[in-house]
């Protein structure tokens, strides 16, 4: 009897021991990977993970970083916030992480971030979250903890105005869905057309779940603009698309412009021929074949295109460049910094002011303590639908 | 006036899946007493079948459009059936309630068979646009128009010319006297219910096309087709007829000569005066009460 309870006691101990042993050693770099793998937003999360987990296999493959491997452990947060919050807890308390990577969208990173006090200077977790959305409550003002990777509404706003004042078009209308979503686009290009001396014409709305714009663009038309701009994501923006089409506006001399959310080829097949001819602003690396070789993104962009959609075999997104951005941001500042396994704080330290010109998918980062996205419009090029694929227009 | 043709064409669009959906309230309302609140699901699986159809099977449009009807026929009687019929002796506060769970069912379904994205359907015809008094109408339009104006022929003629038709009528006016006259109230019930089904899925079927096919779709229809119910008078299938048109072509003025943000607040405002003021409808005949 004394025996066994002996023997039990060093099995304990002895286990104890190791799991503390492998806890203190920490000779691996812990990020936290977290997306919206399912649920309504996973269009998004699915090619986020998918390249999250094929570039932990590359690094450790080529010897991980600073000679230590790198670990990075995906949670699913549905796309819902409050999951989404379990999960980053469930990652930063038991898991050790010393960053996350994601989430996919706005209300799920913004949960976090209130959640971790991400948005204080000294919050209780010091785990810096570069985040694969876009709203721009994550990063307008700076909160000191959040990054963000994806191109903003700002900027996409700013390079279509950018582009149709190039082009000598003055006049436009625009159409938006009444969401958060659609008034930001809105608001954002109602300032920047000033600035570009761009005279908005007209405005009009309609509900996430309207069947018909015919009306709204028929009131727009008839108020001569050169450009009608749609600000939506979604099946509204397919039959805006069609409507506009159906209305032979594209035979009166006007552009139909929409927006980096229609920057997947999805939206082209939904629309069939009435894509044709239609123009928006995206990422490089929808066109990245098509770039000239003096593209400083060029060579990055071929890369993991090549990479993705051999493992895959699907087409790359740009949600899955937002994650190559997230990850190999972490990356490029743990190398960069020299940053120790488990420290979050010389991480964040780093990411600020150690990934100056990292160039990525998104664009050319450049992340300060003044501005964690970092991109500019000149990562924007202007596309337009010819024969059901996106080319690159001037 | 080029505009003006544009607006009320739009609404006609929309107006008349109101209205077909109305229709649809209305056969089950005249042989229940019950609000079916599934009718959005029917209009839905009609958009989802043509999808199948027509996109995954490859069958031409004469041939997909008539299954579309057929199937939403199916829909309905195994819809009696599987909710309706269990549950109607517990009252029809209970059925009520089943279509309601029934709706959500049917929607998760959907979305497991079909998925969470859109789906787009080609055009029975060819998509041209056609110019039409200075206005540009997509002729998927027009065959919206024009096989809804065969179908309500139809049923014009099965429910007042044909003996099964009238049995129907007869079932809805008063079950007890069509009993007692011989008609078989129960399977007249279950035709309702056939009807029903099959009419919502002609416009579900219709109107994929235009829309796309998804699987929350049913939801917003089924609330505008209930307003056409009502503004016609619940039970009365001409006035559901007016009353979509009217409801579309109001929402399709409104966005074009108030503001586009008023447009669904307009339709549910419409549908509140006319229960304060005209809670027969707007548009009845005689002055027979239901008893």
């Amino acid at each position: 009897m004394k025996k066994i309870t002996v023997a039990l006691l060093a099995l304990i101990v002895g286990l104890v021991w190791s799991t503390t042993r492998l806890d203190a050693g920490e000779a691996v770099y812990k990020i936290g990977a977290i997306f919206a793998v399912t649920g309504p937003a996973a269009w998004l999360g699915d090619p986020e993970k998918k390249a999250a987990e094929l570039l932990e296999k590359k690094i450790n493959e080529k010897g991980g970083v600073n000679g230590m491997k790198v670990e990075v452990i995906v949670m699913d947060t549905q796309g819902d916030p409050q999951t989404a919050v379990l999960k980053a807890r469930e990652l930063v308390t038991k898991r050790g992480v010393m960053a996350l990577v994601g989430p996919s969208r706005t209300p799920t990173s913004a949960a976090i971030m209130k959640a971790l006090q991400l948005d204080k200077k000294k919050p209780r977790f010091k785990v810096p979250m570069v985040s694969c959305a876009a709203g721009r409550i994550l990063t307008k003002p700076v909160k000191p903890w959040v990054f963000t990777t994806p191109q903003t509404n700002a900027l996409a706003a700013e390079r279509i105005v950018k582009y149709l004042s190039d082009k000598g078009i003055k006049r436009v209308g625009i159409v938006y869905v009444s969401n958060g979503f659609g008034e930001d686009g809105y608001e954002n290009l109602k300032v920047l057309a000033a600035k570009y001396g761009v005279e908005i014409v007209g405005a009009e709305t309609y509900g996430g779940k309207d069947r018909d714009m015919t009306a709204q663009l028929t009131k727009l038309a008839a108020k001569k603009p050169k450009a009608i701009i749609n600000w939506s994501v979604g099946p509204t923006s397919v039959i805006v698309t069609k409507n506009f089409k159906q209305l032979g506006l594209d035979k009166k001399d006007i552009l139909l412009v929409m927006t980096h959310g229609q920057g997947n080829i999805k939206y082209v097949e939904l629309c069939g021929d009435a894509a044709e001819g239609v123009i928006l602003p995206a990422g490089k690396i929808l066109v990245a074949q098509e770039l000239p070789d003096t593209d400083p993104q060029k060579q990055v962009l071929m890369k993991f295109k090549e990479m993705y959609e051999k493992r895959y075999k699907e087409p790359v997104s740009t949600f899955a460049g937002h994650a190559y951005d997230a990850l190999m941001l972490v990356v490029e500042a743990l190398e960069k910094g020299k940053v120790k396994p488990g420290d979050g704080a010389a991480l964040r330290e780093a990411l600020e002011s150690r990934t100056a010109a990292f160039v990525g998918i998104d664009g050319i980062f450049h992340y300060n303590p003044k501005d964690h996205n970092g991109l500019s419009v000149e990562d924007l090029v202007m596309l337009k639908i010819e024969k059901g694929t996106f080319r690159l227009t001037k | 006036m080029a505009q003006l043709v544009q607006y009320i064409f739009a609404g006609l669009t929309m107006g008349v899946i109101y209205a077909l959906t109305g229709v649809g309230f209305n056969l089950i309302y005249n042989a229940t007493g019950v609000i079916n609140f599934a009718q959005g699901e029917f209009v839905m699986l009609g958009a989802m079948f043509l999808y199948t159809f027509q996109e995954v099977l490859h069958w031409p449009p004469f041939i997909s459009l008539p299954l579309v009807f057929l199937m939403g026929g199916l829909v309905g009687v195994v819809f009696e059936y599987g909710v309706v019929k269990p549950l109607i002796r517990l009252g029809v506060i209970t059925v009520i309630i089943g279509t309601i769970g029934a709706s959500v069912v049917l929607k998760g379904g959907a979305m497991l068979v079909w998925g969470k994205n859109a789906l787009a359907v080609e055009p029975l015809i060819s998509e041209k646009p056609v110019a039409f008094l200075g206005a540009s109408l997509n002729t998927q339009v027009l065959v919206v128009l024009m096989v809804t104006a065969i179908a309500v022929a139809i049923f014009w003629y099965f429910f007042g010319f044909t003996i099964l038709g009238k049995a129907i009528q007869a079932c809805s006016v008063n079950p007890l006297a069509a009993r007692l006259a011989g008609v078989p109230v129960e399977r007249m019930i279950t035709l309702s219910f056939c009807f029903s089904g099959a009419l919502s899925a002609l416009a579900g079927g219709l109107i994929a096309p235009i829309t796309l096919a998804e699987y929350d779709m049913g939801t917003m229809l089924a609330l505008k087709g209930f307003c056409a119910a009502i503004i016609g008078g619940l039970g009365n299938n001409p006035g559901a007829m007016v009353g979509g048109l009217l409801l579309g072509v109001m929402e399709g003025l409104s966005a074009g000569y108030l503001s586009s943000g008023y447009k669904d607040a307009l339709a549910f405002l419409v549908l509140i005066l006319v229960l304060f003021w005209r809670p027969e409808g707007l548009i009845t005949r005689g002055k027979g009460e239901r008893v």
